[in-house]
């Protein structure tokens, strides 16, 4: 993964950041590089090796590249194989020419490992330990003199709140040189891993005199009792998840309603300004429409990134993982597919990335292949819009039918695992470990930076669709322009291919317009939402904003033969639609990528869609078969 | 005298109980189960005669949460039996 363009001589120096999960290495590679990479309170956050030049105002000429963590340089799972290959055989520039063995301060004991496999390397390397702030704040003192002398290199204190000891590391980074030929770590022994452990101990006892045991867990130790509890954990757990699902919907409202006003406000002005000019309504009922159907779902958006951004700074994902592992056994997962199936929820790129730190080859499998099903944040304009057709009146109901929603991705992707489950055959290589972190407050300008960037790549992506197809459907539905304005949409360029397509909706009880819109759901999902504005022409004649207008226009609508096309059965069946359906290329692509294999790729494509469809054709024909209209 | 569980199948689920003491502690007697186990037990700090704190278990026969050298590990039964264990 590329930081920026980074010209890549031979002659600068390439320094990796090697540490085990959790150490801060990404908080150093931000304040080296000037980065905004996600630091996450969660061990194996950092799936990718990232690589940046050392921040301009800084000085030195050196390349920095942050790697996953490790807990060994026998790599277990894949995103370790990662950074092995970061620092061996990087696929940028071959071989770094030193490390940062970036060490936690209060886990000297355990991080100390790699520092004495560093050893057996040949790399030169330097010991950075982060964390400096929660040393200071017990009052312990770090004596680094006795690291330096049993490593033979040197050792930096790095505060990675706020950024002290970063020139350290920097002049400490550029004086590294390789005298010796680089060599692969050793396989330990049962006796020499034990040799080495004891003297971890002793190194740590040493270098930190006055440190009681179980001086930093106190807090966390507490709250955990509460949080980790077979009764009340779970109840919190639930309750947790359903206030995350349900305020994306309340909390979002007055900014929804701002936006939306705002989009109203300007479509009228520019049809009263230009009155009968083409350009002027193409402006408002293409353009505008389009981009306000989308993006007035943007609070929404962002308050589900801030959701999970409080989680995951927190330090509880770990928790959760550790509480959910026993369920998601049972179904072929493991707690460790629990962050990557949060992550699907905001975007299923990510989260296929993050089952790299599965050790099992077979669970992380099942995962990718799940992972589609999470209700990632471009359906969310998807499911708004229907909600907002079936409670229009109620902020309470639709919140918790949006909660439904979330919940049925997850009972979906359990069943869909729980069938893998019994179809793929077991391996013995799955396990589950999970440290679990101190609790942190969450640093709130860090969390909002982190939205902001993902807000802003959110509209970026879906924006040239919607561009894209508000310009392609406002033509076509358009023109030719026909005499009586009852029959221009019939006489369109769309009207008439509609009804090619439209045997192939029907059975889902909707129409052809409506069969447009799940098309172009193909090149982003929420193009969904502004193809339905344009082709039902929600422009606001009157008072309404746009998103009341095309709501209203929706209960209107009505199908070639005279019946009404937004019922309950026909949006219950979209919503299943858009719940199975894999319309996302890029996921495509990235399941290819990450699972190695273009035919399980293309299988999942079809198998998601045909299920999409036959389960919302059984559901809408089920439903009315019962008298639901 | 310290007691080593013997583990066997019919022993599953009962990793360590038989050892606690009033603080929950025991102490590592030696490692067994599949190697891979065993070595990653040890890279994550584990190793014969630390003493660990058996913190409690998460629900449905969930994880372990074990405790020791500043950190707490959540860990299944499986891997769990790997790490033979005496009282203290
Ligand atoms: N208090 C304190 N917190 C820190 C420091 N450095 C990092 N953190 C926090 O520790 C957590 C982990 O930091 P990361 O930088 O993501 O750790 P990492 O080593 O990249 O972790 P992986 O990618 O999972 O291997 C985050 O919540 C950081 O905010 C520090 O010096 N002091
Ligand atoms: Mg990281």
């Amino acid at each position: 993964m590329l930081d920026r363009e980074v010209p890549v001589t031979k002659k600068i120096k390439k320094v990796a950041l090697v540490g085990s999960p959790n150490s801060g290495k990404t908080t150093l590679y931000n304040w080296l590089t000037n980065s905004n990479f996600k630091t996450v309170n969660y061990p194996g956050a950092t799936v990718e090796f990232a690589y940046g030049n050392v921040n301009p105002a800084l000085g030195s000429d050196l390349i920095f590249i942050d790697t996953p963590g490790v807990y060994s340089f026998q790599p277990k799972s894949r995103d370790e194989e990662v950074a092995m290959d970061a620092i061996y055989n990087n696929s940028v520039f071959g071989e770094v020419d030193g490390l940062i063995i970036v060490v936690d301060g209060t886990q000297l004991e355990r991080h100390l490992l790699l520092a004495q496999q560093a050893l057996e390397t040949g790399f030169p390397f330097l010991l950075v330990l982060t964390m400096r702030d929660i040393l200071q704040k017990a009052n312990i003192e770090l004596h680094k003199e006795i690291l330096e002398k049993e490593f033979g290199a040197r050792v930096v204190f790095f505060d990675g709140m706020l950024g002290q000891g970063l020139q350290d590391v920097i002049l400490e980074s550029a004086n590294l040189k390789k005298t010796l030929s680089i060599e692969k770590a050793s396989k330990w022994n049962d006796q020499k891993s034990e040799q080495l452990s004891a003297r971890r101990q002793v190194l740590a006892t040493r270098s930190l005199p006055n440190c009681e045991k179980k001086t930093f867990r106190h807090q966390t130790d507490q709250v955990d009792s509460l949080l980790l509890h077979p009764v009340f954990g779970l109840i919190f757990f639930f309750a947790l998840m359903t206030v995350l699902f349900s305020s994306i919907y309340w909390a979002a409202a007055p900014f929804m309603d701002w936006i939306d006003q705002g989009f109203s406000w300007t479509a009228q002005t520019v049809l009263e300004k230009f009155p009968d000019q083409l350009w002027a309504e193409f402006f408002a009922n293409g353009i505008l429409t389009s981009f306000s159907a989308v993006l007035v779902f943007v609070p929404q958006i962002f308050i589900l990134f801030f959701g999970v951004g409080l989680l995951e700074s927190s330090g509880y994902l770990a928790r959760a993982a550790t509480l959910i592992d026993r369920p998601l056994a049972k179904i072929g997962l493991s707690g460790r597919s629990f962050v990557p199936l949060l992550s699907g929820f905001a975007c299923a790129i990510p989260a296929l990335m993050a089952t790299r730190n599965l050790s099992s080859k077979r669970d992380r499998l099942i995962t990718q292949l799940v992972i589609p099903l999470m209700a990632c944040s471009a359906r969310l304009p998807v499911y708004a819009l229907l909600i907002g057709f079936l409670f229009p009146e109620s902020p309470l109901f639709a919140g918790l039918a949006l909660a439904t929603l979330y919940l049925g991705a997850l009972v979906i992707g359990a069943v869909a695992s729980a069938i893998l489950n019994r179809m793929i055959a077991k391996d013995q290589s799955g396990y589950f470990m999970m440290e679990l972190p101190l609790y942190r407050l969450p640093k709130m300008s860090v969390i909002l930076t982190q939205c902001f960037q993902r807000t802003k790549a959110y509209v970026k992506r879906a924006g040239p669709a919607i561009f894209i197809f508000a310009v392609v459907i406002w033509f076509a539905t358009n023109f030719p322009k026909s005499e009586i304005h009852e029959q221009q949409l019939q006489q369109s360029y769309a009207g008439r291919a509609g009804q090619v397509i439209e045997p192939l909706f029907k059975p889902m009880g909707v129409d052809w317009r409506v069969g447009v819109g799940l098309i172009s759901a193909f090149a982003a999902r929420e193009v969904f939402v502004s193809s339905l504005a344009v082709v039902f022409q929600a422009a606001n004649d009157d008072e309404a904003t746009q998103q009341e207008a095309l709501i209203s226009q929706m209960h209107q609508a009505r199908n070639s033969d005279g019946e009404l096309i937004f019922t309950i059965s026909s949006v219950i069946g979209l919503s299943i639609f858009f719940m199975i359906a894999l319309q996302c290329m890029t996921t495509v692509a990235m399941m290819q990528r990450e699972s190695n294999s273009w035919k399980l790729a293309i299988v999942q494509l079809i198998v998601f869609n045909g299920v999409a469809y036959a389960l919302a054709v059984a559901v809408v024909q089920g439903l009315r078969s019962f008298g639901v209209a | 005298m310290a007691r080593v569980i013997v583990i066997c199948m019919s022993n599953l689920n009962q990793w360590a109980e038989h050892t606690l003491n009033k603080t929950k502690e025991c102490v590592i007697d030696s490692f067994a189960g599949p190697l891979h186990l065993q070595e990653r037990l040890r890279e994550m700090g584990l190793s014969t005669g630390l003493v660990i704190k058996i913190k409690g278990r998460a629900p449905w026969k969930g994880p372990w949460l074990i405790e020791y050298s500043e950190t707490v590990l959540a860990i299944r039964e499986q891997e769990a039996q790997c790490l033979i264990v005496k009282s203290l």
